[in-house]
């Protein structure tokens, strides 16, 4: 007795009209549709994902988040040493990303960093001939603007100040959270590439919550406390649409507010136990302080 | 106890006469969206609130009962652990008894989350109760912490593995949900296997929950099959929950 999603079986571009109207639901009864699926509260985050206008294709995204690991994986691959990487003139030196910085954090950055490498190679892979080509990154966040042949951006002593490599790193990995979570809708036509997604999504998240606790926060994001330089300060505020994208501090989904049901814990707990998702454009200026 | 009875919910009778009036009352309330051949078989009771469950993820109602019984467990689970005798003992640091309280928060939030959104969308969150085996010992640091990192990684496995049944435009906006949802116990995770691990590359090193999807060559994470899923949970929950339409 399963019924199929409706949507399923129609063609694309007769979905496409139909969620070009406003309302969905009234879309599917209006054409005598039967939708197996959530008519009523969460179909009406379905109508706001559908309404963006322009939707990105499934190598658009693909592309957005290989360039978001290409930053990551040449951020950490400096610190470590780790894909052959040199240190770099550019930068002011030496590496002392890891002096001081607690016992074990080399390792930790040897594992994030063989993640990164790894998603870069996947995520190529899984582009082929359409892959982007790797942008050049300027980390002190300078545009590429040189003093005596180094980076002198804000974020100057990015590499031998770790108090600065590790509120970036913290930055780059809450930001790839919220750009693969954002990114997930556009991938449903390719279930395989989404689950591939959401199988990286996780695991930055995992970084994330590890480079958080080694800054001395939570692993998780209450409300939208920002710890980060001023150049960050996006990383816990809203998108755009901020009806689809809000800011961390957000507690309510789907039309219902999380922080007063019955037996919860209030707003903080509730502002933690929901990630939110960014839109592209917002993670690319966040990524572009660091692209020239 | 008393968290037991916050944990359990009224079941659900879809077969009965007055179920179908309600359900014809919801589905008209719904603007008629949905079709009969729809309601899978919520439950095949085998006495009174000890009803089994069966979900069938072709319908997107029954993928919201699937969160809500791993959340429910996970807060059951949390719940237990702040709330037992040997807390402070236990846990003698007051940072990771802070860290166990915020994570019980965030499944308890989950889980209400979950049953407000089935009850809005007109479903009846599964009647549920939890059982542990007698390895999980909740005065032991040792065994919480490793029940904790089983618990939060088939969780991660269980959002990732669920997500193809989301995968429609009509479901997209459930598909966020569940993503919203996954990286905050990727966090847990982190942070759990991270106090078993301290400061290795433990917390993100995946190689050991291969058996459950996770490939750490490529840095992918955990993605599991609801039958899988459920099967180790099946565990520590009384009712048997059985996964359709896959």
């Amino acid at each position: 007795m399963n019924t199929k999603n409706v949507m399923d079986l129609i063609d694309p571009s007769e979905q496409k009209k139909i969620f070009a109207r406003r309302d969905a639901i009234r879309a599917g009864v209006t054409a005598g549709l039967a939708m197996g699926s959530l008519p009523m509260v969460l179909a009406a985050m379905a109508k706001t994902a559908g309404a963006q206008g322009t939707t990105p294709s499934v190598n658009d995204v693909l592309n957005f988040a290989l360039t978001l690991e290409y930053l990551e994986a040449e951020f950490y691959n400096i610190a470590t040493g780790a894909a052959g990487q040199a240190f770099p003139a550019t930068y002011a030196g030496p590496n002392a990303v890891f002096t001081g910085a607690g016992a074990g954090t080399q390792a930790v950055f040897n594992e994030i960093a063989k993640h990164e490498n790894a998603h870069v190679a996947l995520l190529r892979a899984a582009l082929g001939g359409a892959a982007v080509a790797k942008p050049r990154f300027d980390f002190t966040g300078g545009k590429g603007a040189t003093t005596n042949g180094k980076f002198n951006g804000p974020f100057a002593d990015v590499y031998t100040n770790p108090g600065t490599f590790l509120a970036l790193a913290q930055a780059f990995e809450d930001t790839g959270v919220r750009a693969y979570k954002g990114g997930a809708q556009f991938l449903i036509s390719n279930v395989p590439v989404l689950e591939t997604a959401l199988q990286i999504h996780s695991i930055e998240a995992r970084h994330a919550s590890k480079v958080r606790r080694i800054r001395g926060e939570k692993g998780w994001i209450t409300g939208r406390t920002n710890t980060l330089p001023m150049q960050a300060q996006g990383v816990y505020g809203q998108g755009s649409p901020a009806s689809t994208y809000p800011a961390e501090d957000n507690v309510t989904q789907a039309t219902i507010n999380v922080s007063t049901l019955a037996g919860t814990a209030g707003v903080n707990a509730a502002t933690e136990a929901f990630d939110e998702p960014l839109d592209v454009a917002t993670v690319n200026a966040i990524a572009g302080l660091f692209i020239y | 106890m008393e968290r037991e009875q916050i944990f359990t919910q009224a079941v659900g009778r879809l077969h009965s006469e007055g179920s179908r009036r309600e359900f014809m009352r919801l589905a008209g309330l719904l603007g008629g969206a949905l079709v009969l051949a729809n309601c899978g078989d919520d439950d095949n009771g085998t006495g009174p609130g000890n009803q089994n469950v069966t979900l069938n993820f072709a319908q997107a109602i029954d993928v919201l009962k699937y969160a809500f019984a791993l959340e429910a467990l996970e807060a059951d689970f949390y719940t237990k652990v702040v709330a037992n005798g040997s807390f402070n003992t236990a846990f003698s640091s007051a940072s990771e008894r802070t860290l166990l309280t915020d994570i019980r928060d965030h499944e308890v939030a989950h889980r209400e989350f979950f049953k407000a959104a089935i009850t809005a969308n007109g479903g009846t969150p599964p009647t549920l109760s939890t059982k542990y085996p007698s390895s999980v010992d909740f005065a032991s640091r040792t065994s919480v912490l490793a029940t904790a990192k089983t618990f939060e990684d088939l969780g991660v496995s269980a959002y990732n593995g669920a997500a193809r049944y989301l995968a429609s435009a009509a479901n997209v906006g459930l598909l966020t949900i569940a993503g919203k949802v996954v990286s905050v116990e990727a966090r847990h995770a982190s942070a759990i296997r991270d106090l078993i691990s301290p400061n290795t590359d433990a917390f993100a090193n995946v190689s050991d929950i291969a058996s459950i999807g996770a490939v750490e060559a490529n840095g992918l994470d955990a993605k599991a099959s609801p039958a899988a899923v459920l099967a180790a949970a099946q565990p520590f929950i009384n009712q048997t929950i059985t996964a359709t339409g896959l």
